[in-house]
């Protein structure tokens, strides 16, 4: 793929002299470009730091964002992307204010139809009260740092919201009470990593206030759209990648708007790519792979690999476009964020694809599951030491983490079936976990000097580990492993 | 050899491994710019662990710790 940046080009930069690559290869000489390399052009950096320069930057971006974004929540989220722009000292403020604004927003936008009294009712109580428990997690675990419950904060935040939801699913209480609660459990599960962030940063010497905290709680370039999932981390994060001078805000805006161009043509790409591979009469009429493995009713093998290819395909294009909007958001707010999704395609091993393909993901794995094994076990077993790391963040972090997003089913279909209709995706996560495993303990570093054949082949065998392991990529409850075992078998025109 | 420079030569052939031969200074981010991955935050905590003794068990871990060569010497300092 190859995208708004250009050929070793980095998804943001240390500072703005000095460009850092995330790939570890370059493919050497001249490399046609969709989008020019604006970032690059000192004149117009110059001219993007200034108020006109400011004004029309704004402007492309928000006619690109309108395309994708419910009027009400376009009209806000511009409405601080230019005051953060105008006031970048203030920015923390704004964010705060902004992030404020949107949850509200969001609200309206996702329950509107139920009318807004009782949005404001059921939603604001909700949304009151995750917030509320948040600042005051954060205060008790401030406050009593060294104390035992916080010496590990993000295991006790996740007990205790293990413990409310068993409570809210078994505990005979009066039926619209309950559903209250169910509520703003489930709502809060869009907070809870973001709370977790928080809670990383209660030892940081030049940590944040409560309320600045609170502006990284589902910043407003990420509420509407990814629940859980903090995008770009946490307040820590936010600090040490903040424009401090008004030229890398001006190169941090140009790669904002060059990133949601990018987006744009992902996505007309993506939609294309749907017409033609599913459907008919002039496409190719694939079966969404969903539809054939829930029914059982598989056509000949190789049209099961056309259905499994295009909706790896689909799937990698729409993470691109969606995670990448985000970032290009957060960029034009003065954060220099890196990609969500870079060039997952090129990369040379299981490892290094998990890290280019769902980046803040894949970064919230590591930092609340892969750090905490492996600075504490196995130490003197470099290779097990490793291994189990990686088993903690890919595997068991991975299904917790899908576990909590989806916590409504518990509500819906009791614990007990919640936990064992998990099964296809723990499957997922375990091969995952493995394959990611082994490919750390073998992996070799790509030279840059590696010919083309010795690139393609390492990232040909990757895409079709990624390419099976998507079979099994499903977190719903209904399915059992059988049905997909089946389809995975018959791509080998086994059964 | 000093902790600085120990640290400054490990980072470096921790970059140059991967093709990265742009200069850095002491107070650059290494890992959260992108330029280090996770993989290498790993073979630093590793020569770090070995080289000086450190225990990352001991105290909350976060990659922002361990960002910059600044950073590292600071860990190094407070322990």
């Amino acid at each position: 793929m190859t995208g708004a940046s250009g050929t070793v080009p980095p998804p943001a930069t240390t500072s703005v002299t000095k460009p850092a690559p995330r790939c570890s290869y370059s493919t050497g000489g001249w490399t046609p470009r969709i989008i020019p390399q604006w970032d690059k052009n000192p004149k117009l950096v110059v001219q993007a730091a200034t108020r006109d320069g400011k004004i029309a930057l704004l402007g492309l971006f928000g006619l690109l964002l309108f395309v994708r974004t419910p009027l009400p929540l376009w009209l806000w989220t511009m409405a601080v992307l230019v005051t953060m722009s105008f006031l970048p000292g203030i920015r923390r403020n704004l964010l705060t204010v902004g992030t404020l604004g949107t949850a509200i927003l969001a609200g309206y936008v996702k329950y509107g139809q139920a009318g807004p009294r009782a949005v404001a009712m059921v939603y604001g109580t909700a949304l009151l009260t995750v917030l509320l428990f948040g600042l005051l997690l954060f205060t008790i675990a401030v406050k009593w740092a060294r104390s035992g419950a916080m010496k590990r904060p993000v295991l006790t935040l996740n007990l205790v919201f293990v413990a409310l939801v068993y409570a809210a699913a078994v505990m005979p209480l009066p039926r619209d009470f309950q559903r209250e609660i169910q509520f703003t459990l489930v709502l809060l599960t869009d907070y809870l990593w973001y709370f977790a962030y928080s809670l990383q940063d209660r030892l940081a010497p030049e940590r944040d206030s409560a309320l600045r905290q609170l502006g990284t709680w589902a910043p407003f370039w990420a509420t509407a759209t990814s629940p859980g999932t903090p995008f770009c981390k946490g307040a820590g994060y936010l600090r040490r990648i903040e424009a401090k001078t008004p030229e890398e805000l001006a190169i941090t805006q140009l790669k904002g708007v060059k990133l949601l161009m990018w987006c744009l043509v992902l996505e007309f790409t993506s939609e294309l790519f749907t017409k033609v591979a599913y459907q008919a009469p002039w496409g190719l009429s694939l079966t969404d792979l969903d539809v054939l493995i829930q029914t059982g009713r598989l056509p000949a093998w190789y049209l099961c690999w056309g259905s499994l290819l295009a909706s790896f395909t689909h799937t990698v294009l729409s993470m691109a476009v969606w995670g990448n909007t985000i970032v290009a958001c957060c960029r034009m707010a003065g954060f220099r964020a890196l990609r969500n999704t870079y060039r997952p395609l090129q990369a040379a091993s299981i490892a290094e694809f998990w890290n280019r393909y769902y980046y803040y993901f894949k970064e919230l794995l590591v930092d609340f599951f892969f750090y905490p094994v492996y600075t504490r076990y196995f130490k003197r077993h470099r290779r097990l030491r490793m291994f189990a790391a990686t088993l903690a963040a890919a595997t068991f972090g991975n299904m917790i983490y899908h576990f909590f997003r989806d916590i409504d089913l518990v509500f819906q279909l009791g614990p007990w079936k919640a936990i064992t209709g998990f099964r296809v995706y723990a499957l997922y996560t375990l091969a995952l976990g493995c394959g990611i495993g082994v490919s750390q303990m073998w992996q070799q570093r790509v030279s840059a000097l590696q010919s083309w054949w010795g690139r393609v082949l390492p990232a040909t065998r990757v895409i079709a580990f990624f390419c099976l392991l998507h079979i099994f990529d499903y977190t719903g409850r209904d399915h059992s492993i059988a049905q997909h075992m089946r389809f995975l078998l018959h791509l080998f025109n086994l059964v | 050899m000093t902790p600085r420079s120990a640290i400054r030569d490990f980072l470096a052939d921790l970059l140059r491994k991967k093709g990265d031969a742009q200069p850095f200074s002491d107070s650059d981010s290494l890992l959260l710019s992108g330029r280090l991955q996770s993989l290498d935050a790993l073979e630093l905590i590793v020569f770090l662990e070995e080289n000086y003794a450190f225990d990352f068990a001991d105290r909350p871990f976060d990659q922002g710790q361990i960002d910059s060569v600044d950073q590292v010497v600071a860990l190094l300092v407070e322990a």
